[in-house]
């Protein structure tokens, strides 16, 4: 995933260049695999311009009530995702205890399980009637159908994207970078604060921006657990879903966003050129 | 997943309502009996749902919705092969979790905090509650207030009936409105007793979509006894 010897600094080993153009056949696959890969949103976009669904939809409310609760819901999930994830990454990294092995693979198995049975899952634990939901009902917090879980559905969700790649960023920093500023008086704190965190930064802000697209995306668990009503639980990717059964216009309107935010992060995020170590990206 | 128009094998699709879930299994157990050589292959969504897929194309050769807007529409725009027959019929219950809840009359419906579950608009289930809620607002003393009091607590807007039932069934909805013939097959979930002036019937219309003698003979089979006996085992009413 990451490379190994990743201390952080800007001589990166330049990368070798091959001289050999490769055959025709594997241009030809290549070219079929991208072109399978465009299409559907070529696609999309090109029905979103010639229906001029977009800005009349945009006008409608339900996509911008859509609209609305997915960033503030996102943002909310990604604030949670950073507070909880980091120390979680931090110590998956750094330590080594009995069980490592079963919390890490706690930690990768959101990415593999179906969203779906995440839904079910989240409705089981944090449900009414579910095994903490009496423990919550006491705090007077009832969960499902409220925007909270939607913003729960995300944080499980995302956060094992975030984890990962800021796992992978605090072990890429070089011990003896850390040591030398013990060495030279700081504190604990102070490593983390002014070595450890800004090495493993481009890391953690890839680990940001993958948790805040796979929350952007979430449907099922969403869906599931959160019930789906206008303006309260009903994100980009539910709205896209209910219109679909209604009109159309909505749905293109709803899906081009998402399919336009999706894209302009991910060019962003090459712009950017993390350095090597982020992980996911280079 | 079979093509239609090329695919020559002899199995029938069937498109049918969720809330004829499980009736259709022992509709296919009795199908089967009379017809060995024809087996069914049965898809359930929200009747609004599979209308829609037959629109886009879905290889459907026989579409059961739970009312009969969705096949008179497909059928006058063209898409159908025979016009829609109607084979069965179900009322509308208000359903709660079987442990004392929320919602104990009818009237409950209305207090504040209660969770009404809901499904999408555009399923039929959605205009028979619709109907029923404007029946039984008629009865309270201030029809308008209460009506706009049981809207404020739609909580969530599922996607077919089941959906529904089940977030009811799970205890995280306080009700539901569904068929009668839902509530027969779960044991988690009452029936909350709706005045006498509220009574919405639900018709199922069945409706050949493909060409072909097989989906014609299935679609008239559901008119026969031996299927009348199933919906009847099941609680629906038979018959036109």
């Amino acid at each position: 995933m990451s490379s190994p010897a990743a201390v952080r600094s800007s001589s990166a080993p330049a990368p070798r260049s091959w001289s050999k153009r490769p055959s025709w056949w594997v241009v030809l696959l290549a070219g079929v695999g991208l072109a399978f890969l465009a299409l559907p949103v070529l696609a999309l976009l090109l029905r979103a311009v010639e229906s001029g669904a977009l800005m009349g939809a945009l006008a409608g409310r339900a996509v911008l009530d859509a609209l609305v609760l997915s960033l503030s819901s996102t943002a909310v999930s990604l604030v949670v995702v950073v507070a909880f994830g980091t120390p979680l990454a931090f110590v998956l990294a750094r330590t080594s205890f009995r069980g490592k092995a079963l919390a890490e693979a706690l930690v990768d198995l959101p990415i593999v399980l179906p969203p779906s049975v995440a839904g079910l899952a989240l409705l089981f634990a944090y449900g009414r009637n579910g095994l903490a939901g009496g423990t919550l009902e006491v705090a007077g917090l009832t969960l499902p159908f409220t925007t909270l879980a939607v913003i729960v559905a995300q944080v499980f969700v995302a956060s094992p994207f975030y984890i990962r790649a800021t796992r992978a960023g605090f072990r890429a920093v070089a011990p003896d970078i850390e040591e030398a500023a013990r060495v030279d008086g700081a504190s604990e704190n102070a490593v983390l604060g002014r070595i450890t965190l800004p090495l493993a930064g481009p890391a953690i802000a890839a680990g940001l921006v993958l948790a805040w697209a796979r929350a952007l995306g979430e449907f099922g668990a969403t869906i599931l657990f959160a019930g789906n009503i206008e303006g309260r639980t009903q994100t980009l990717p539910l709205l896209v879903y209910s219109e679909f059964q209604g009109g159309v216009d909505a749905a293109i309107a709803a899906a081009t966003i998402l399919v336009l935010a999706a894209l302009g992060v991910l060019i962003a995020v090459r712009v950017m050129r993390w350095p090597s170590g982020a992980g996911w990206f280079s | 997943m079979a093509c239609s128009g090329d695919d020559a094998s002899d199995d029938l699709t069937v498109f049918a309502a969720a809330s004829l879930r499980d009736v259709v299994e022992d509709l296919e157990t009795a199908w089967l009996s009379d017809h060995p050589d024809l087996p069914l292959t049965v898809a359930t969504e929200a009747s609004n749902v599979l209308a829609a897929q037959i629109r886009e194309g879905a290889p459907a050769d026989v579409l059961m919705s739970a009312d009969t807007v969705r096949p008179q529409e497909l059928s006058d725009d063209g898409l159908t092969a025979a016009g829609p027959i109607t084979f069965a019929r179900s009322r509308i219950a208000l359903v709660a979790p079987i442990e004392a809840g929320a919602v104990q009359t009818a009237a409950d419906l209305a207090v504040p905090g209660v969770r009404l579950v809901g499904v999408s608009a555009a399923a039929p289930i959605a205009r028979y509650a619709g109907e029923a809620l404007e029946q039984l607002a008629a009865t309270m003393p201030w029809p308008q207030e209460f009506s706009q009091a049981v809207t404020a607590n739609i909580v969530s807007r599922e996607d077919n009936v089941r959906a529904a039932l089940a977030k009811v069934e799970l205890g995280e909805g306080d009700a539901a409105f569904v068929y009668t013939t839902d509530l027969l097959g779960s044991e988690d979930v009452r029936e909350v007793p709706l005045p006498a002036a509220v009574d919405v019937t639900a018709e199922y219309a069945a409706v050949q979509i493909s060409e072909g003698a097989s989906a014609a003979a299935f679609v008239a089979w559901l008119g026969e006894p031996r299927a009348s006996a199933v919906l009847a085992s099941a609680g629906f009413e038979a018959g036109r």
